[in-house]
């Protein structure tokens, strides 16, 4: 027995803003999040996009905010909006059918970084340092937080993480195992040391001198992605059981799939196979054929290669009628948290019929032939539409939304 | 014993967050909901203001505020 999957909440907390709407007018507006980064000083990738003006407090109580790394904060934040958004009651729901799945890779690296210090300056570790920032407590305080007793994990697959959660926890609710599962990504790693080793791979764009400007995915100008960080949470939740308390359905997940490249440790395979392979499982997953998909939210991260060999696979699978566009453009890279929040944006471009342009696309790529939006947002019909996600790793993700 | 009370108001009010109300000597630390790490962590920080060697042992969770300062007078007088 397979049970379909539906979108009764979304949380957002990123780069373009805090909560849905902001981050949807952020996204249509086009404008990039990226501003140069105190933090950052005295590295030559001096930039990122941060979650604006974001205060734990809001969303907890004192003492969690402070036992917590941001990370984790930020994903309570987002699982906060969404549940509320869902209209659930976490005092009345059946707590050990309702699971977690969320996306992570780092956990807390800034936490890390700071009590390392301690330990060589010779003073004492905090002993919550490790709670506090472990990647597995992402799901485990959301958990905690709103009394979620089901399955309950953390999803790593770099840049995938969140997407992977989203198709893990739409299988938990399909076999029968969960009804409803709070799924999705957050990262907070805007740190020195972190940022250094993407820096040092030469994942990051150094545009310094325009920081707004870096992140352009598509773009013939793109010279690689910028930091980010963020969290974003999906309520999915078993068809019947949205219906049975009348709950609105903002969208539906309709397939999915993972597949690995099995070929390099930080280079996508440039043949796209594995790409390729996914795309056309996940599309079988839902039932469509790919000229039923009217939308792409591209992994499009503003490096040169994910871009290429990205948009060649989706030429090559959906052709060039497609709308596609990076979100990236605006929000930066937020790593685990991207998979998530795209998805999450995915189902608003169909809620809304709109997809949102790539920011800073200004001469699109001559070796990319796919329909990239710029500009001003595009109206038009979406019946189903995919969120492509991709990791280091060789990890490559597709989630496929449809109309309620 | 009063300045070392001051010191563990302030550093459950800055470090571990607790509201400055509910913060009165005749209060316990299972009162104020602090668990076993909670307590670790109050003690590295008073060690880390008053120089003490306090040792994780010598507070405990059942420990009004007025006695754990006063455990604490008695360390400052041995040493």
């Amino acid at each position: 027995m397979t049970h379909e999957v539906v979108v009764t909440g979304l949380g957002l907390v990123t780069p373009a803003g805090i909560g849905v709407d902001d981050n949807w007018s952020s996204l249509c507006s086009g404008r990039s999040a990226a501003s140069p980064d105190p933090a950052l000083a005295d590295l030559d990738v001096d930039f990122s996009c941060r979650v604006p003006g974001f205060d734990p407090e809001a969303f907890l109580d004192a003492r969690k905010a402070w036992r917590l790394d941001r990370c984790i904060q930020l994903g309570i934040a987002a699982a906060a909006e969404a549940v509320k958004d869902s209209g659930l009651d976490p005092s009345s729901w059946d707590a050990p059918r309702v699971g977690v799945v969320m996306g992570g890779t780092a956990g807390g690296p800034r936490t890390w970084e700071q009590q390392h210090l301690r330990l060589l300056e010779g003073k004492p570790v905090s002993p919550l340092f490790l709670p506090a920032s472990l990647v597995n407590m992402l799901s485990g305080e959301i958990a905690i937080e709103f009394g979620a007793t089901g399955t309950n994990l953390v999803t790593s697959a770099a840049c995938a993480s969140g997407a992977m959660a989203i198709g893990v926890g739409r299988m938990l609710i399909s076999s029968g195992a969960c009804d409803i599962v709070i799924a999705g990504g957050a990262e907070s790693g805007i740190t020195p040391l972190f940022v250094s080793g993407f820096r040092r791979m030469g994942a990051l764009s150094r545009r310094r001198e325009a920081p707004e400007h870096a992140s352009r995915p598509f773009d013939a100008g793109r010279d690689g992605f910028v930091m980010g960080e963020g969290a974003a949470v999906l309520i999915l939740e078993r068809r019947s059981h949205a219906q049975a308390r009348c709950a609105p359905i903002r969208a539906a997940i309709a397939g999915f799939a993972a597949t690995g490249d099995g070929y390099h440790s930080t280079t996508p395979d440039p043949s796209g196979a594995a790409v390729e392979r996914a795309m056309r499982q996940a599309l079988a997953d839902g039932g469509l054929s790919p000229q039923d998909i009217d939308h792409v939210n591209a992994h499009g991260t503003s490096t040169p290669y994910n871009d290429r060999t990205e948009a060649a696979v989706i030429e090559r699978v959906l052709g060039t009628d497609t709308a596609v566009t990076s979100t990236k453009g605006v929000t930066g890279h937020m790593l685990s948290a991207a998979g998530a929040a795209e998805a999450a944006y995915t189902v608003l471009a169909i809620q809304h019929q709109l997809v949102p342009p790539t920011a800073n696309l200004e001469k699109q790529d001559p070796e990319i032939d796919v329909n990239v939006v710029s500009g001003q947002p595009l109206r038009r019909g979406i019946q189903a539409a995919i969120s492509d996600s991709f990791g280091f790793g060789g990890q490559n993700t597709i989630v496929v939304v449809t109309q309620p | 014993m009063d300045s070392l009370y001051d010191e563990l108001s302030s550093v459950l009010q800055t470090n571990l967050r607790v509201p400055e109300a509910a913060i009165r000597p005749d209060v316990t630390f299972d009162e104020l909901d602090l668990d076993s790490l909670a307590l670790v962590e109050l003690v590295t920080a008073m060690e880390e203001r008053t120089g003490l060697e306090i040792g994780e042992e010598l507070i405990g969770s059942h420990f009004t505020l007025a006695r754990s300062a006063e455990v604490l007078s008695g360390l400052v007088a041995k040493a």
